[in-house]
């Protein structure tokens, strides 16, 4: 199977016009949703979240989903709308069409039930963009069926595994109390024997951090050479976390260890590093990063009913006074044209908004940052109009700094006191 | 946006920096070091990662892929 052609959409902002509802469009344009002051693009889906079921059948201790014991599955008639639904509105579709199978465990469906979802899918989609599907996995259920399954369907892995075993199982476990390691490098061991290499997301904890070198020995020993950081958060039903204000120094030093390792040895490459490579050499501005979770439908989210949620994921299953349930419509009811003037997209991305230019306004780090995590601002301080956040502290500011040291100290000498000249 | 607003975060970023540069003055410097030896020496690529999120990424595989399909 080879990547199927595109047809890039053509972009044309300039021919908007603007409706009663303060959302623009024309036939083949991004929409603009217009804010005080600014007009804001919509789209393309950067990231498509499909939850074909909440189920896992594990119970991580950290775990923010709120509804993981429930069996219900992503209809295929829901799934089948979904795209017609996407397809009816070309300016969500891009040069890539990236969906994520996510929010639950996605391998407790049988191997079936996506061979018949990527067959709906392919057909919706047709030649208007190349489709790929990633698996977010725990891992504790890749038997050599689904090893075969992932090779024929070329499907993306990303294994959720929190490093050696005495941190990964501390918080990884199964719903009687038991570690889940051994499972998961089961299942890691059976796609290296493939040859089907993986990345990998971990969730880092306060117990994490005192064990930089075991974590990067861990990730080097078995040949995991791609490796993304989660601070373990305050999200929806994980309303408390190892990590505070007062790690966020510990944090840093732990990044800057493995950070530094990972340039000395270039065996385990870390998307943090990464990230702030990519800025500091294209500029902040850098188009990926400067939307996903801010751009209406850059992300988007449908649940197993259909529900559509759009900025951070983890609002999916949340609800507040301000802003009812997050949800800006359900694919049974409305198209996405409508979706965007739902009151609950508007009030969600005039906040974001105001939230980001107070960020703008306060902090340091904002080039690097450009305030876009709404979810974090949401579920620790109550408001998208909101600023720094423990997430912020670690994951940006942190990240930030650590990655800022080390390739300070690779390109200008151990001092990194000035320039050297080359 | 008055000047003494951002005055405050910004002078400890400072403080915070060995060299007493702000995030913005470090990320310049970099960025007119990584110009003259290449950024593609230094580190991974983001593309590499997927979404900012952190889900999505994953290896395209293309060469085992392509062997089996």
């Amino acid at each position: 199977m080879g990547p199927r052609r595109r047809v890039r959409q053509q972009s044309c902002l300039r021919e908007v016009h603007l409706n009663k509802s303060g959302v623009g469009a024309c036939s083949r344009a991004r929409p603009v949703l217009r804010l005080p002051g600014r007009d804001v693009a919509v789209g393309p889906i950067d990231l498509l979240v499909l939850q074909s079921t909440p189920f896992c059948n594990i119970n991580c201790r950290y775990c923010y989903l709120p509804d993981r014991a429930n069996r219900h599955r992503l209809a295929p008639e829901t799934l089948k709308r979904l795209f017609e639904r996407i397809v009816e509105a070309p300016w969500l579709i891009g040069d890539e069409l990236r969906l994520s199978w996510h929010a639950g465990e996605p391998l407790t469906l049988p191997c079936g039930y996506y061979s018949d979802a990527f067959a709906e899918i392919d057909t919706a989609v047709g030649d208007s963009s190349t489709v790929s599907h990633s698996f977010q996995t725990n891992g504790t259920l890749i038997n050599r069926e689904w090893v075969e399954f992932i090779r024929h369907h070329r499907v993306r892995i990303g294994l959720s595994l929190d490093g050696p075993a005495f941190l990964h199982d501390e918080n990884r476990r199964t719903r009687t109390g038991g570690g889940t390691h051994a499972k998961v490098m089961r299942g890691a061991s059976l796609l290296a024997e493939a040859q089907i290499l993986f990345s990998v997301i971990a969730v880092v904890t306060r117990q994490t951090l005192a064990h930089a070198d075991d974590f990067y020995d861990f990730f080097r020993d078995h040949g995991i050479s791609r490796v993304a950081l989660n601070v373990e958060e305050v999200e929806l039903f994980h309303d408390r976390s190892s990590l505070g204000r007062e790690t966020a120094q510990q944090y840093q030093r732990f990044l800057e260890r493995l950070f530094q390792r990972s340039l000395e040895e270039g065996q385990v490459d870390f998307r943090e590093l990464a990230v702030v490579r990519n800025a500091v050499a294209a500029g902040a501005q850098d188009g990926r990063r400067s939307g996903q979770l801010i751009r209406p439908f850059a992300t988007t989210t449908c649940d197993h009913a259909g529900n559509i949620f759009t900025f951070s994921p983890e609002l999916a299953g949340a609800s507040s006074i301000a802003y009812g349930d997050f949800i800006v419509g359900n694919v049974h009811r409305q198209g996405f044209d409508e979706m965007l003037s739902s009151p609950a997209m508007m009030l969600m991305l005039r906040d974001i908004h105001s939230g980001i230019d107070r960020c703008a306004a306060s902090c340091g780090h904002f080039s690097l940052c450009l305030g876009g995590t709404p979810g974090n601002k949401f579920f620790e301080n109550g408001s998208f109009d909101s600023t720094e956040t423990a997430y912020c502290l670690h994951s940006r500011q942190g990240v930030a700094n650590a990655a800022l040291a080390v390739l300070e100290r690779a390109v200008f000498g151990q001092s990194a006191n000035a320039p050297q000249a080359r | 946006m008055s000047a003494d607003v951002r005055e405050q975060p910004f002078q400890k970023e400072r403080e915070g920096s060995a060299d007493g540069l702000t995030i913005d003055e470090r990320v310049q410097r970099l960025r007119t070091a990584f110009a003259g030896i290449g950024a593609s020496k230094i580190g991974a690529d983001w593309a590499n990662f997927g979404n900012e999120w952190g889900q999505g990424g994953g290896f395209d595989n293309k060469v085992v892929f392509e062997k089996y399909t």
